[in-house]
Protein backbone atom coordinates (compact mmCIF):
# COMPACT_ATOMS: atom_id res chain seq x y z
CA UNK A 1 0.00 0.00 0.00
CA UNK A 2 2.71 2.44 1.01
CA UNK A 3 4.72 1.89 -2.15
CA UNK A 4 1.73 2.65 -4.32
CA UNK A 5 0.76 5.93 -2.68
CA UNK A 6 0.72 8.90 -4.98
CA UNK A 7 -0.01 12.48 -4.01
CA UNK A 8 -1.80 14.81 -6.43
CA UNK A 9 -1.28 18.46 -5.57
CA UNK A 10 -4.11 20.67 -6.79
CA UNK A 11 -2.97 24.21 -7.57
CA UNK A 12 -5.80 26.51 -8.62
CA UNK A 13 -4.20 29.64 -10.04
CA UNK A 14 -5.31 33.10 -11.01
CA UNK A 15 -2.64 35.63 -11.98
CA UNK A 16 0.25 33.76 -10.36
CA UNK A 17 2.82 34.04 -13.13
CA UNK A 18 5.52 35.11 -10.66
CA UNK A 19 4.72 32.68 -7.87
CA UNK A 20 3.94 29.60 -9.93
CA UNK A 21 7.53 28.75 -10.89
CA UNK A 22 8.63 29.12 -7.29
CA UNK A 23 5.85 27.02 -5.79
CA UNK A 24 6.41 24.30 -8.39
CA UNK A 25 10.17 24.33 -7.73
CA UNK A 26 9.52 24.06 -3.97
CA UNK A 27 7.02 21.25 -4.49
CA UNK A 28 9.37 19.27 -6.69
CA UNK A 29 12.16 19.74 -4.15
CA UNK A 30 9.97 18.76 -1.20
CA UNK A 31 8.68 15.62 -2.86
CA UNK A 32 12.05 14.60 -4.26
CA UNK A 33 13.61 15.03 -0.82
CA UNK A 34 10.89 13.03 0.92
CA UNK A 35 10.68 10.37 -1.78
CA UNK A 36 6.92 10.26 -2.20
CA UNK A 37 5.39 9.92 -5.65
CA UNK A 38 3.54 13.01 -6.82
CA UNK A 39 2.02 15.10 -9.57
CA UNK A 40 1.10 18.79 -9.66
CA UNK A 41 -2.19 19.68 -11.31
CA UNK A 42 -2.34 23.34 -12.29
CA UNK A 43 -5.88 24.61 -12.72
CA UNK A 44 -5.56 28.04 -14.24
CA UNK A 45 -8.74 30.07 -14.63
CA UNK A 46 -7.84 31.97 -17.77
CA UNK A 47 -5.33 34.26 -16.06
CA UNK A 48 -4.75 37.38 -18.13
CA UNK A 49 -1.16 37.67 -16.90
CA UNK A 50 0.06 34.59 -18.78
CA UNK A 51 0.18 32.12 -15.88
CA UNK A 52 -0.71 29.30 -18.25
CA UNK A 53 2.32 30.01 -20.47
CA UNK A 54 4.53 29.88 -17.39
CA UNK A 55 2.91 26.56 -16.49
CA UNK A 56 3.68 25.23 -19.97
CA UNK A 57 7.33 26.20 -19.58
CA UNK A 58 7.47 24.35 -16.27
CA UNK A 59 5.91 21.36 -17.98
CA UNK A 60 8.77 21.31 -20.50
CA UNK A 61 11.30 21.36 -17.68
CA UNK A 62 9.69 18.82 -15.34
CA UNK A 63 7.70 16.69 -17.75
CA UNK A 64 4.00 16.29 -18.27
CA UNK A 65 3.73 13.41 -15.82
CA UNK A 66 4.75 15.74 -12.99
CA UNK A 67 3.13 18.95 -14.22
CA UNK A 68 -0.41 18.37 -15.40
CA UNK A 69 -2.31 21.28 -16.93
CA UNK A 70 -6.07 21.46 -16.61
CA UNK A 71 -6.91 25.08 -17.39
CA UNK A 72 -10.36 26.63 -17.50
CA UNK A 73 -11.74 29.50 -19.50
CA UNK A 74 -12.47 31.91 -16.69
CA UNK A 75 -12.52 32.39 -12.94
CA UNK A 76 -14.99 29.80 -11.75
CA UNK A 77 -14.40 29.35 -8.05
CA UNK A 78 -12.54 26.98 -5.78
CA UNK A 79 -15.09 24.19 -5.35
CA UNK A 80 -15.39 23.57 -9.06
CA UNK A 81 -11.62 23.89 -9.43
CA UNK A 82 -11.18 21.02 -6.99
CA UNK A 83 -13.82 18.95 -8.77
CA UNK A 84 -12.14 19.65 -12.10
CA UNK A 85 -8.71 18.86 -10.70
CA UNK A 86 -9.74 15.62 -9.00
CA UNK A 87 -11.19 14.28 -12.24
CA UNK A 88 -7.68 14.17 -13.67
CA UNK A 89 -5.81 13.24 -10.53
CA UNK A 90 -4.03 9.89 -10.70
CA UNK A 91 -3.00 9.90 -7.06
CA UNK A 92 -4.90 8.25 -4.22
CA UNK A 93 -4.28 11.30 -2.04
CA UNK A 94 -4.88 14.94 -2.86
CA UNK A 95 -3.13 17.99 -1.41
CA UNK A 96 -4.87 21.32 -1.69
CA UNK A 97 -2.95 24.51 -1.12
CA UNK A 98 -2.55 28.12 -2.22
CA UNK A 99 -0.20 28.97 -5.07
CA UNK A 100 0.86 32.34 -3.68
CA UNK A 101 3.68 30.99 -1.46
CA UNK A 102 1.74 31.44 1.77
CA UNK A 103 1.74 27.65 2.12
CA UNK A 104 5.15 25.96 2.12
CA UNK A 105 5.52 22.52 0.53
CA UNK A 106 7.97 21.52 3.25
CA UNK A 107 4.97 20.74 5.47
CA UNK A 108 3.54 18.19 3.05
CA UNK A 109 5.70 15.31 4.23
CA UNK A 110 4.55 16.13 7.78
CA UNK A 111 0.94 15.93 6.55
CA UNK A 112 1.71 12.58 4.96
CA UNK A 113 3.32 11.16 8.08
CA UNK A 114 0.48 12.46 10.24
CA UNK A 115 -2.04 10.85 7.91
CA UNK A 116 -0.28 7.52 8.18
CA UNK A 117 -0.27 7.68 12.00
CA UNK A 118 -3.95 6.88 12.26
CA UNK A 119 -5.01 6.59 8.63
CA UNK A 120 -6.75 9.96 8.90
CA UNK A 121 -9.25 10.80 6.20
CA UNK A 122 -7.97 14.34 6.11
CA UNK A 123 -5.08 16.29 7.60
CA UNK A 124 -5.43 20.02 8.07
CA UNK A 125 -2.64 22.56 8.42
CA UNK A 126 -3.29 24.83 11.40
CA UNK A 127 -1.98 28.32 12.07
CA UNK A 128 -3.56 28.43 15.51
CA UNK A 129 -2.12 25.58 17.51
CA UNK A 130 1.21 24.03 18.32
CA UNK A 131 3.96 26.08 16.74
CA UNK A 132 1.79 27.11 13.84
CA UNK A 133 1.70 30.82 13.10
CA UNK A 134 1.59 33.65 10.61
CA UNK A 135 4.06 36.15 9.18
CA UNK A 136 2.98 39.54 7.88
CA UNK A 137 -0.16 40.24 9.89
CA UNK A 138 -0.63 43.40 11.92
CA UNK A 139 -2.50 43.55 15.21
CA UNK A 140 -5.85 44.32 13.61
CA UNK A 141 -5.63 41.33 11.29
CA UNK A 142 -4.63 39.03 14.16
CA UNK A 143 -7.52 40.22 16.29
CA UNK A 144 -10.00 39.66 13.47
CA UNK A 145 -8.55 36.24 12.77
CA UNK A 146 -8.53 35.01 16.37
CA UNK A 147 -11.88 36.64 17.05
CA UNK A 148 -13.55 35.00 14.07
CA UNK A 149 -11.97 31.66 14.90
CA UNK A 150 -13.15 31.90 18.50
CA UNK A 151 -16.74 32.66 17.48
CA UNK A 152 -16.59 29.74 15.04
CA UNK A 153 -15.29 27.40 17.74
CA UNK A 154 -18.01 28.42 20.19
CA UNK A 155 -20.85 28.17 17.69
CA UNK A 156 -19.78 25.14 15.69
CA UNK A 157 -17.43 23.18 17.99
CA UNK A 158 -15.80 21.71 14.88
CA UNK A 159 -13.03 19.65 16.45
CA UNK A 160 -10.37 21.39 14.34
CA UNK A 161 -8.43 24.46 15.39
CA UNK A 162 -8.12 26.15 11.98
CA UNK A 163 -11.33 26.03 10.00
CA UNK A 164 -10.60 28.58 7.30
CA UNK A 165 -7.20 27.17 6.42
CA UNK A 166 -6.79 25.80 2.90
CA UNK A 167 -3.60 23.76 3.22
CA UNK A 168 -4.83 20.20 3.56
CA UNK A 169 -4.26 16.59 2.60
CA UNK A 170 -7.28 14.46 1.77
CA UNK A 171 -7.81 10.88 0.72
CA UNK A 172 -9.02 11.34 -2.82
CA UNK A 173 -12.34 9.57 -2.24
CA UNK A 174 -12.98 11.71 0.82
CA UNK A 175 -12.32 14.96 -1.05
CA UNK A 176 -14.60 13.83 -3.86
CA UNK A 177 -17.40 13.09 -1.43
CA UNK A 178 -16.99 16.37 0.45
CA UNK A 179 -16.78 18.69 -2.54
CA UNK A 180 -20.10 17.33 -3.83
CA UNK A 181 -21.82 18.21 -0.57
CA UNK A 182 -20.41 21.71 0.00
CA UNK A 183 -22.24 24.68 -1.40
CA UNK A 184 -20.48 27.70 0.13
CA UNK A 185 -17.86 30.02 -1.32
CA UNK A 186 -14.57 31.50 -0.18
CA UNK A 187 -13.52 31.09 3.46
CA UNK A 188 -16.80 29.45 4.29
CA UNK A 189 -16.21 26.72 1.72
CA UNK A 190 -13.13 25.54 3.60
CA UNK A 191 -15.08 25.69 6.86
CA UNK A 192 -17.96 23.73 5.40
CA UNK A 193 -15.56 21.03 4.17
CA UNK A 194 -14.36 20.35 7.70
CA UNK A 195 -17.84 20.51 9.23
CA UNK A 196 -19.27 18.10 6.66
CA UNK A 197 -16.25 15.85 7.13
CA UNK A 198 -17.09 15.59 10.83
CA UNK A 199 -20.76 15.04 10.08
CA UNK A 200 -19.90 12.18 7.76
CA UNK A 201 -17.68 10.63 10.38
CA UNK A 202 -14.35 11.29 8.68
CA UNK A 203 -11.28 11.55 10.90
CA UNK A 204 -9.23 14.73 10.96
CA UNK A 205 -5.58 15.14 11.91
CA UNK A 206 -3.74 18.45 12.37
CA UNK A 207 -0.24 19.69 11.63
CA UNK A 208 0.96 23.17 12.70
CA UNK A 209 2.07 25.25 9.74
CA UNK A 210 3.55 28.67 9.17
CA UNK A 211 1.56 30.94 6.88
CA UNK A 212 3.65 33.63 5.17
CA UNK A 213 1.32 36.35 4.00
CA UNK A 214 3.04 38.45 1.37
CA UNK A 215 -0.11 39.93 -0.11
CA UNK A 216 -1.72 41.29 3.04
CA UNK A 217 -0.86 44.84 2.09
CA UNK A 218 -2.58 44.49 -1.28
CA UNK A 219 -5.58 42.36 -0.53
CA UNK A 220 -7.54 43.86 2.30
CA UNK A 221 -9.86 42.00 4.59
CA UNK A 222 -12.78 44.31 3.93
CA UNK A 223 -16.21 44.69 5.40
CA UNK A 224 -17.69 42.62 2.63
CA UNK A 225 -15.47 39.63 3.38
CA UNK A 226 -16.38 39.84 7.05
CA UNK A 227 -20.07 40.06 6.14
CA UNK A 228 -19.80 37.00 3.87
CA UNK A 229 -18.00 35.14 6.62
CA UNK A 230 -20.67 35.98 9.19
CA UNK A 231 -23.41 34.96 6.77
CA UNK A 232 -21.66 31.68 6.06
CA UNK A 233 -21.09 31.00 9.74
CA UNK A 234 -24.78 31.51 10.52
CA UNK A 235 -25.69 29.25 7.60
CA UNK A 236 -23.50 26.47 9.00
CA UNK A 237 -24.80 27.12 12.52
CA UNK A 238 -28.38 26.72 11.37
CA UNK A 239 -27.92 23.76 9.06
CA UNK A 240 -25.30 21.46 10.62
CA UNK B 1 -29.64 18.02 15.63
CA UNK B 2 -28.20 21.23 14.25
CA UNK B 3 -26.13 23.57 16.42
CA UNK B 4 -28.98 26.07 16.28
CA UNK B 5 -31.40 23.55 17.73
CA UNK B 6 -28.83 22.60 20.39
CA UNK B 7 -28.47 26.22 21.43
CA UNK B 8 -32.22 26.80 21.46
CA UNK B 9 -32.55 23.72 23.62
CA UNK B 10 -29.85 24.99 25.95
CA UNK B 11 -31.49 28.40 26.10
CA UNK B 12 -34.82 26.77 26.89
CA UNK B 13 -33.23 24.75 29.68
CA UNK B 14 -31.59 27.86 31.12
CA UNK B 15 -34.89 29.75 30.91
CA UNK B 16 -36.62 26.95 32.78
CA UNK B 17 -34.02 26.89 35.56
CA UNK B 18 -34.07 30.66 35.77
CA UNK B 19 -37.89 30.82 36.02
CA UNK B 20 -37.81 28.17 38.75
CA UNK B 21 -35.16 30.05 40.71
CA UNK B 22 -37.07 33.27 40.31
CA UNK B 23 -40.30 31.79 41.53
CA UNK B 24 -38.68 30.05 44.45
CA UNK B 25 -36.70 33.00 45.92
CA UNK B 26 -38.85 34.35 48.76
CA UNK B 27 -40.18 37.90 48.54
CA UNK B 28 -39.26 40.21 51.40
CA UNK B 29 -36.64 42.70 52.57
CA UNK B 30 -33.99 40.23 53.64
CA UNK B 31 -33.91 38.50 50.29
CA UNK B 32 -33.90 41.55 48.02
CA UNK B 33 -30.32 40.82 47.02
CA UNK B 34 -31.12 37.22 46.17
CA UNK B 35 -34.11 38.26 44.10
CA UNK B 36 -32.09 40.94 42.36
CA UNK B 37 -29.33 38.49 41.61
CA UNK B 38 -31.68 35.89 40.16
CA UNK B 39 -33.49 38.51 38.10
CA UNK B 40 -30.27 39.66 36.52
CA UNK B 41 -28.74 36.19 36.26
CA UNK B 42 -28.84 36.02 32.45
CA UNK B 43 -27.13 39.39 32.28
CA UNK B 44 -24.40 38.27 34.68
CA UNK B 45 -23.91 35.06 32.72
CA UNK B 46 -23.56 36.96 29.45
CA UNK B 47 -21.22 39.46 31.07
CA UNK B 48 -19.02 36.68 32.44
CA UNK B 49 -19.01 35.00 29.04
CA UNK B 50 -18.04 38.27 27.35
CA UNK B 51 -15.20 38.91 29.79
CA UNK B 52 -13.88 35.36 29.48
CA UNK B 53 -14.15 35.48 25.67
CA UNK B 54 -12.31 38.77 25.34
CA UNK B 55 -9.59 37.44 27.65
CA UNK B 56 -9.20 34.28 25.61
CA UNK B 57 -9.03 36.19 22.33
CA UNK B 58 -6.58 38.73 23.76
CA UNK B 59 -4.35 35.90 25.02
CA UNK B 60 -4.45 34.14 21.67
CA UNK B 61 -3.58 37.33 19.81
CA UNK B 62 -0.72 37.96 22.23
CA UNK B 63 0.68 34.46 21.78
CA UNK B 64 0.09 34.27 18.04
CA UNK B 65 3.36 33.01 16.58
CA UNK B 66 5.12 35.40 14.23
CA UNK B 67 6.95 33.28 11.72
CA UNK B 68 9.97 35.49 11.12
CA UNK B 69 12.17 32.49 10.35
CA UNK B 70 9.76 31.15 7.79
CA UNK B 71 9.64 34.47 5.97
CA UNK B 72 13.43 34.70 5.86
CA UNK B 73 13.76 31.13 4.66
CA UNK B 74 11.21 31.76 1.95
CA UNK B 75 13.06 34.82 0.69
CA UNK B 76 16.22 32.77 0.33
CA UNK B 77 14.40 29.91 -1.34
CA UNK B 78 12.83 32.24 -3.89
CA UNK B 79 16.32 33.36 -4.88
CA UNK B 80 17.55 29.74 -5.04
CA UNK B 81 14.53 28.72 -7.09
CA UNK B 82 15.01 31.49 -9.62
CA UNK B 83 18.69 30.68 -10.07
CA UNK B 84 18.02 26.98 -10.50
CA UNK B 85 15.14 27.49 -12.89
CA UNK B 86 17.20 29.75 -15.12
CA UNK B 87 19.86 27.03 -15.23
CA UNK B 88 17.18 24.59 -16.32
CA UNK B 89 16.21 26.84 -19.19
CA UNK B 90 13.30 28.69 -17.68
CA UNK B 91 12.72 32.18 -19.05
CA UNK B 92 12.12 34.48 -16.11
CA UNK B 93 10.30 37.73 -16.84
Amino acid sequence: MGADDKYSVLLPTYNEKDNLPIIVWLLVKAFTDSGYDFEIIVIDDGSPDGTLDVAKQLQTIYGDKKIVLRPREKKLGLGTAYIHGIKHATGNYVVIMDADLSHHPKFIHQFIEKQKEKDYDLVSGTRYSGNGGVYGWDLKRKVISRGANYVTQVLLRPGASDLTGSFRLYKKKVLEKLVQSCKSKGYVFQMEMVIRARQLGFTIGEVPISFVDRVYGESKLGGNEIYQFAKGLLYLFATT
Amino acid sequence: MTKLVEWLGGAGLFAGVWAYLFISTPVGNSSDFARHFVLFLPFYVLLAFAVISVSIIAWRVYTFNDCEEAAKELKQEIADAKADLIKKGFKLD
